[in-house]
């Protein structure tokens, strides 16, 4: 009598826990895009990837892994969440080096440009990333190092969290729905791009409402290499990172910033990029500042740019042939030639899906449709392979 | 450590097991004694001290009452030879003196403590504004005292301890740990109920096996506490305190709508938190007493105080009603009145004018409980005096009844009677929520001359007080849930629905207590970007 007590006890207990891992699971949704993107990381087969991109939203709008494939022959994944704050990063290098050994870390170092301290524990984007990486001793060390302490029980026991997203049962839906089609099809088809199409009209800088004009709104930045103080936090993030890199012995490292159209608005932050630079070149990391190389890329200010922080499918375009270009003359090593019959084969597929997409995204902004178009839209798109 | 936090049902959890599992039955009681301390201490040290003193005073007091007389009896017994009955009364008057002084200086000292802390102020404010009247402009300052956890609860069920000792309806107890597990109980300190020495103590100290009846049992009422106070009354509060925050941005039906909210998230946040606390104490295998009886299905306001906070109420009648009614002046006074009575009416009014001065003085007393504001006393006068006027107007009421013949056991009777005894219930409720009484009458107002039903605007209004679409249909599904068992309940009041549910339909229990364990996961108020909200009598 008593043993079928403790069976029947027992067994509440264990489906009662169940049901609440499925629940949490499936309620667990925050940024859709970053956590599908973070979440599609994990399913790449292990040391498949030869460039990991770091940083935040200017890193998946800018770059197009399976265009940079068909162009340049290297297979890379953006690894990268909407307001990535700089105190992520170190952490990020120890978690994609636990299944990948990746050729080149592009980082790039947009989180450390922001004016406050409490940017760099902003629950939105550290939730987009801790939220979504399985469990470790890194994702531990993140949560200890980064989140405030009064925060981190809903860290360590998300569904705190979550649990009221039954608000947001269309986005738990389509979350679920993206996530079994990445891994019905055995790994993400976009690597963490992402676009808008939109583009940046003057209208859209010039702000009548608040009397700014066109002209005193953007700003010409050729031979501009005035440097503003990044805040206190971020500066020290950034110098652990630095310290972590250089004790790694971290030779695969770029540090880059994206190209911008540089207004009134993010000014501040050009400036800081630059001190950023001076910072990183004191631990003898190499930099490239792409701010100063949009006539190379062959960059409109209005036409490439559907805000002033992101480039659309047209500036993306070009920014991945030019900088695909770049990568592969500076680190000789990435080459087609290094990747198995496999691994070449699903990304041929990634590559056919990366043209099908920019033609989707460009064919929707000549339409004036303005849409999110990301790893979703390829799910009606599968069938086609 | 709040109720509605993983702390609390680890904690629970791991008394449970080391309740059961304690080696020594005979000192099983210690272990919730620790528990009691642990659970108290969690709250902050400095507030313990306010506790040790009320148990060591009135335990001392017990003891002091029972010492003097049981020195007494010896010493009758001694000089029982010596004394004539004369010598042995004036004895007995001295000795039954002494004790009444000792018992009233443990409670006034207790009820001084809460009262400075409580009323001071208050009182201060009060007195201040009298001298401004006057033209005195004294700056009496405010302390800002904070109230120990749970001090109401714990100096009136200590308090009920001395005073039954002094009736001779307990003995009193020695051990003074043991006593200091029934002030301090962990499960009921933070909002009651208040319990009876002779109904709680002697289940404290006896030792007991498990029971997985009483798991079952204890479970299921807890999950159904956790339900009414994390999926409805947190989740009704945000309504009220955003109306409450400025009245004049609702019309009048927003603000009917709003006491209704409020009605239901007092009635789910206390009854809730009680079931909570029952539940653990029934896994313990101790039974508490009952606190609520579906009080809105109430058919009369005298009913209605005996389902809401049947304890407090309870402990009123006990030490405070039957003391004033059966007191010397209140019995000369009703005699006096009946011999002066000369008609029929008069001599209504001769009989229970007594009861209901002492009923009035008791719910004052209920109100100034509550707070200390003059809307509390507003709500004790209207509770009060609606009381005292149904009982001086009952001969009115049956000549109406047979004048118009009206069956009073007719179910529309017992439905008007329901919504009558509500709407009464609902306008103590405006004093409780409002600021003051001036906005508690400013509020009743414009219930009435604002009363619009504009559906559009209604909405708008509604859709701004930080609930969704979706929090309503939750709120109104529980609703619905909550009014299905109360009928439920009121139809089978011999027994429990939780006694229904495992003895009539077994089937059903596992499945049922899963999905309540599901449902307050997902749709409980609680988390980051919620403010957990105090159970609302925890403040009293």
């Amino acid at each position: 009598m008593k043993r079928k007590r403790v069976c029947k006890v027992g067994a509440f207990v264990c489906a009662l826990f169940l049901l609440l891992g499925v629940l949490a699971k499936f309620l667990q949704v925050n940024n859709l895009y970053d956590q599908i993107r973070v979440e599609g990381f994990y399913l790449e087969p292990e040391n498949s990837i030869d460039v990991v991109f770091l940083g935040a939203s200017e890193t998946y709008n800018a770059f197009s892994p399976g265009l940079a494939w068909e162009q340049h022959g290297f297979t890379s994944y953006m690894y990268a969440v909407s307001g990535s704050p700089v105190s992520l990063l170190k952490n990020q290098i120890a978690e994609v080096k636990k299944s990948q050994d990746p050729k080149l870390f592009v980082i790039e170092i947009n989180g450390a440009l922001y004016a406050k301290d409490e940017y760099q524990t902003r629950e939105s984007a550290l939730r987009s990333y801790i939220d979504n990486i399985p469990w470790s001793e890194n994702k531990v060390e993140i949560i200890e190092n980064v989140v405030p302490e009064e925060e981190r029980d809903s860290y360590y026991v998300s569904f705190l969290k979550y649990h009221s997203n039954w608000k947001r049962i269309e986005s738990c839906v389509r979350n679920f729905w993206i996530e079994r089609g990445m891994e019905k099809n055995g790994s993400s088809f976009l690597k963490g791009q992402k676009t808008r199409t939109k583009r940046c009209f003057p209208e859209d800088i010039a702000d009548k409402k608040k009397n700014i004009l066109l002209k005193d709104a953007l700003k010409d930045v050729e031979g501009d290499h005035s440097q503003k103080e990044l805040s206190d936090k971020a500066e020290y993030y950034l110098r652990d990172l630095l310290e972590f890199c250089k004790d790694q012995g971290m030779d695969n490292v770029l540090f880059v910033r994206m190209p911008h159209q540089v207004q009134s608005k993010n000014y501040a932050a050009f400036q800081r990029a630059n001190a950023a630079e001076k910072i990183i070149g004191e631990y003898g990391f190499p930099f490239v500042n792409l701010e100063y190389e949009k006539d190379e890329i062959g960059l409109d200010l209005y036409r490439d740019f559907y805000d002033k922080d992101h480039l659309n499918i047209y500036g993306s375009e070009k920014f991945t042939r030019y900088f695909g270009e770049y990568l592969v003359g500076q680190y000789g090593e990435l080459k087609r030639a290094e990747h198995d019959a496999a691994t070449r084969e699903r990304w041929d597929k990634t590559g056919r899906m990366a043209e099908k997409f920019t033609a989707e995204a460009k064919s929707l902004m000549e339409d004036g449709q303005v849409v999110e178009l990301s790893e979703e839209w390829c799910l009606s798109e599968k069938t086609a392979f | 450590m709040g109720y509605t936090t993983i702390t609390f049902l680890l904690f629970a959890f791991l008394v449970v097991i080391c309740y059961y599992i304690f080696p020594v039955k005979k000192y099983q009681w210690t272990v919730l004694l620790a528990a009691s301390l642990v659970f108290y201490l969690w709250a902050g040290f400095r507030f313990a001290a306010y506790l040790l003193f009320t148990t060591a005073t009135v335990w001392l007091g017990g003891l002091g009452i029972a010492g003097i007389r049981t020195r007494r009896k010896a010493f009758l017994e001694e000089h029982k030879t010596e004394w004539d009955a004369g010598a042995q009364k004036a004895y007995r008057a001295a000795t039954n003196t002494r004790c009444k002084l000792l018992l009233a200086l443990v409670l006034v000292v207790n009820f001084g403590i809460l009262a400075f802390l409580k009323y001071f102020d208050f009182l201060a404010g009060s007195l201040g504004d009298l001298l401004a009247l006057w033209g005195f402009e004294v700056g009496i300052p405010r302390l800002g005292l904070m109230l120990p956890l749970g001090i109401s609860f714990y100096t009136f069920q200590s308090t009920g301890y001395l005073i039954d000792v002094y009736r001779n309806k307990a003995v009193p107890e020695k051990n003074p740990a043991k006593f200091a597990l029934f002030t301090s109980f962990f499960p009921q300190i933070v909002q009651g109920p208040i319990s009876f020495y002779g109904q709680l103590a002697p289940q404290l100290y006896v030792s007991r096996r498990f029971d997985f009846l009483n798991l079952k049992y204890g479970v299921m009422l807890m999950i159904w506490g956790y339900f009414k106070k994390m999926v409805i009354a947190d989740r009704a509060v945000g309504i009220i305190n955003t109306v409450m925050a400025d009245i004049s941005q609702a019309n009048g039906t927003v603000l009917l709508f709003t006491v209704l909210s409020y009605a239901l998230q007092l009635y789910a946040d206390f009854s809730g938190g009680i079931d909570i606390t029952r539940g653990l104490a029934q896994i313990l295998g101790i039974e508490m007493a009952e606190n609520f009886r579906r009080p809105y299905f109430a058919t009369s306001i005298n009913g209605y105080w005996k389902r809401w906070h049947i304890t407090l109420g309870a402990w009123l009648k006990n030490y405070v009603f039957y003391s004033l009614a059966m007191s010397k002046s209140f019995l000369s006074l009703g005699k006096k009145m009946k011999q002066r009575a000369k008609s029929a009416a008069g001599a209504h009014v001769a009989k229970v004018l007594p009861t209901c001065i002492a009923s009035l003085i008791t719910f004052l007393i209920v109100g100034i409980w509550h707070g200390a504001n003059w809307k509390y006393v507003a709500f004790g006068i209207w509770n009060g005096g609606v009381i005292m006027l149904s009982i001086l107007l009952e001969p009115l009421y049956e000549k109406g009844f047979a004048k118009f013949h009206i069956r009073k056991e007719s179910t529309g009777w017992y439905i008007f009677q329901i919504f009558r005894t509500f709407l009464i219930v609902l306008v103590g409720y405006v004093f409780d929520i409002a600021s003051g009484f001036g906005e508690a009458m400013i509020f009743m107002k414009r219930c009435v001359t604002d009363f619009s039903l504009d559906g559009g605007e209604i909405v708008r209004q509604m859709m701004v007080c930080g609930l969704d679409g979706a929090d309503y249909v939750l709120l109104l599904l529980g609703t619905l849930l909550l009014f299905g068992v109360g009928v439920i309940q009121e139809r089978n009041k011999k027994t429990t629905l939780r006694e229904i549910i495992v003895q009539r339909h077994p089937a059903l229990q596992w499945p049922l207590m899963m999905v309540g364990i599901l449902v307050i996961a997902v749709f409980g108020i609680y988390g980051p970007g919620y403010q957990v909200s105090d159970f609302v009598y925890m403040q009293f």
